[in-house]
């Protein structure tokens, strides 16, 4: 079977050699280890690892790792067992921590989670009885549009919130709320999402030059300070730690890191998937499989550059939600609406919401439209004089006086710039494209401000500050389809389109969004819905892109699939026809 | 820049090569192999495109590189592999192809269509490689590398 080859990739790890070998002190890298030290399981999930010891590990039918079996002679202070709980939507809503093997669990850990997954609260027991032990918060999360760090509680719930004091007979029963600094921990990070340094609510004075007995200043008091490799391993005597036990438990790409399976920082959990950075792979197979990367490798061999946040697909950064400032004062924008646009006397495909015209102290810039081809092909926008803003800028004296729109413009070239590619993989996040199609002026098929097939997200909404774009996330599973339109919309009567519509719309929207990709004559086909034809460049046979359910049809997988080639198809897909 | 559609070229030739501006352009460098055994050392020299390069090389048999052995096709990408690659082509047929593929951003690794094409310049023992990705233009610069048989 052929085999894509990338440097640095992954396979299944049979022997220790391509493994690192040394040793270190207090944060330990990973030791040598002896040929078969992993086994995995038929379908590529990880079950023995000797070096950790691990005798096996079950993972439940979906891809989620329910129960690790420690080898018996790590019996005393380390977990010999670990249990996992999740919910109908696969997020991990407990563990459980088995100590002693003669008996039941003796540790309990509970997340409350929002209906997107983040978890809010944790609670945990200690004892081998669930019913019987004493369930206590162990934290509360704080968010902004991130998280922002976590508040220790360790608050029994079954005792009163408050003290009653009845010390002062006149007064009555009076109720004491103690509240106690230093519980409430931020996380600072980096752009990966990495928790690099925890800080407290604790601020500490600080003499006064030359007036010892005055405050000066206040310095932070900082907990937790780690240092990682690039693949997300604890840097030795780069790393700090004065939180009493594992009180902050986010680390690299901010996911949560469990200690109680192979040690200090040794392994991250995220939705869909188990992490060694010690390695800097993964103990599942990759659920969004790309044919040229080893299924277990991570962040396409490149962890400076990308962060995977959930396990499943690379973003650029941390991910999350990506805004431009649009400062009112000074531009205006035009959308376009819903209805039939025209431009040479031919129909133009525009998506309602998309950008038509800005208009700041340069003056207004339109919509242009190529209508020399067989559908017209937005170019960019530009003034009554045929100029961009940039170019417009460029020109002018004045740009002192109207700085504030020569930011805006500048602003939205370098956006348009550095993150046009990156952008359109944000699965986390949504992109919005129209300003890279704002100024460039190249022959970009059309704006495309929402991402359609994989990194399409009804559910993702703007933050504040982007007012008016929120009309172009107006479109959601709404019943009905035009081109340019998510694929996920409902059928005209309200039904799950079938594959076949799916199939149609993708390769329309595909020819309407990206059309500079292919050919006329292949855009001509995708607008009828069929998939573009190129040839075999060994064989010189005519073969057609395909489309690959990571999650089969037969398993209820409808919209989530991939763009391959046939030969990539038949690599990743055995049950292909 | 011209508007120049290769795959309109080889849809009429049937994926043969043809003569344009004096050069024969080619989807792909079928290589005879003097031995089924060879030693060759590609080398990336520049890119000029949007898109991330690729270049493969498949063969009926396997490939040893770094120590690793790798059967029938290996893809190295611009922005992962190092610069200079040796690599050691053991072949069944004696038969080694070469080509550029391409990625838009989309994960799909692209190739044989719209503006893709490649045209070879011969130096020696060394072939170098002027290829256009699926960008419909004539400019054979999107990626150049070479390769030498040692």
């Amino acid at each position: 079977m052929p085999r894509y080859y990338l440097f640095k990739k992954c396979e299944q790890r049979n022997n220790g050699s391509a493994a690192h070998s040394n040793n270190y002190g207090a944060i330990a890298d990973i030791k040598d280890q002896a040929s078969g030290n992993y086994v995995y399981n038929a379908i590529g999930e990880l079950n023995y690892d000797r070096i950790s010891s691990i005798d096996s590990i079950k993972w439940n039918v979906y891809g989620k790792m329910q129960h690790i079996y420690k080898h018996a002679a790590t019996y005393g202070t380390a977990a010999t067992g670990l249990h996992y709980y999740y919910d109908p939507s696969g997020n991990r809503v407990g563990r459980a921590v088995l100590y002693n093997p003669s008996t039941s669990y003796n540790s309990y850990t509970w997340y409350v989670r929002d209906a997107q997954g983040n978890v809010l609260a944790a609670y945990r027991t200690i004892g081998s009885d669930i019913t019987t032990s004493t369930l206590k918060l162990i934290e509360h999360h704080m968010y902004g549009s991130s998280r922002l760090g976590i508040i220790n509680r360790d608050m029994d719930v079954d005792q009163p919130r408050l003290t009653a004091d009845n010390s002062n007979a006149h007064l009555g029963t009076a109720y004491l709320s103690i509240f106690t600094r230093g519980n409430k921990l931020f996380e600072l990070t980096n752009h990966l999402g990495n928790v690099l340094v925890t800080v407290t609510d604790v601020k500490t004075p600080t003499p006064k030059s030359g007036t010892p007995s005055q405050v000066g200043g206040y310095t932070a008091n900082m907990v937790v300070a780690t240092d990682y490799t690039p693949f997300g391993m604890i840097m030795q005597g780069r790393n700090y730690n004065n939180a009493a036990g594992d009180k902050y438990r986010y680390g690299f790409n901010g996911q949560e890191h469990d200690n109680s399976i192979k040690g200090t920082g040794n392994h991250f959990t995220a939705e869909f998937w188990e992490y060694d950075p010690r390695v800097g792979r993964r103990w599942n197979l990759d659920p969004k499989p790309n044919a040229s990367i080893g299924g277990y490798s991570a962040f396409t061999n490149n962890p400076i550059l990308f962060s995977d946040p959930h396990g499943d697909t690379i973003v650029t950064g941390a991910g999350g939600t990506q805004t431009i400032d649009i400062d009112e004062r000074v531009h205006a924008l035009e959308f376009y609406e819903k209805g039939v646009y025209t431009a040479g006397g031919k129909q133009v495909l525009v998506q309602p919401g998309q950008l038509r015209s800005i208009t700041n102290s340069f003056g207004t810039y339109k919509a242009k439209w190529n209508t020399s081809g067989a559908i017209p092909v937005f170019v960019g926008y530009s003034n009554d004089k045929g100029e961009t803003i940039e170019q417009a800028a460029e020109r002018s004296e004045r740009n002192a006086k109207i700085s504030a729109a020569f930011d805006f413009s500048g602003m939205l070239l370098r956006w348009a710039d550095d993150n046009y590619q990156e952008s359109q993989k944000d699965a986390v996040g949504w992109s919005v494209k129209f300003s890279t199609n704002l100024l460039v002026g190249s022959a970009m098929s059309a704006i495309d401000p929402i991402p359609l097939g994989n990194g399409y997200n009804p559910s993702t909404t703007l933050r504040e500050g982007a007012g008016e774009l929120e009309t172009m996330l107006a479109i959601a599973a709404k019943a009905g389809w035009k081109v340019g339109e998510p694929i996920t919309n409902l059928t005209a009567k309200g039904n799950v389109p079938a594959w076949s519509t799916v199939r149609q719309r993708f390769w329309k929207n595909e020819a309407f969004l990206n059309g500079n990709t292919y050919s006329e004559s292949n855009l001509l086909r995708m607008q009828k819905g069929l998939a573009p034809q190129f040839r075999n460049t060994t064989t010189g046979v005519l073969e057609s892109m395909e489309l690959h359910h990571t999650i089969p049809q037969r398993n209820g997988g409808l919209f989530e699939f991939i763009k391959v080639t046939p030969e990539q198809h038949r690599l990743i897909d055995p049950f292909r026809r | 820049m011209s508007k120049i559609v290769f795959e309109e070229f080889f849809n009429k030739s049937e994926g043969k090569p043809f003569i344009y501006n004096g050069k024969e352009i080619k989807m792909s460098d079928k290589v005879s192999l003097p031995a089924s055994k060879a030693s060759l050392r590609v080398e990336f020299i520049s890119t000029n495109s949007h898109w991330k390069q690729g270049i493969v090389l498949q063969t009926k048999g396997d490939f040893e590189i770094n120590e690793q052995k790798l059967s029938n096709k290996i893809v190295l990408w611009e922005h992962t592999a190092p610069t200079q690659v040796d690599i050691v082509v053991k072949s069944k047929d004696k038969t080694l192809f070469i080509y550029n593929v391409w990625d838009t951003g989309d994960g799909t690794m692209h190739y044989g269509h719209n503006g893709g094409a490649l045209f070879i310049e011969q130096v020696n023992k060394t072939t170098i490689y002027h290829c256009n990705d699926g960008y419909a233009d004539d400019d054979f610069d999107d990626l150049i590398f070479k390769v030498e048989y040692q």
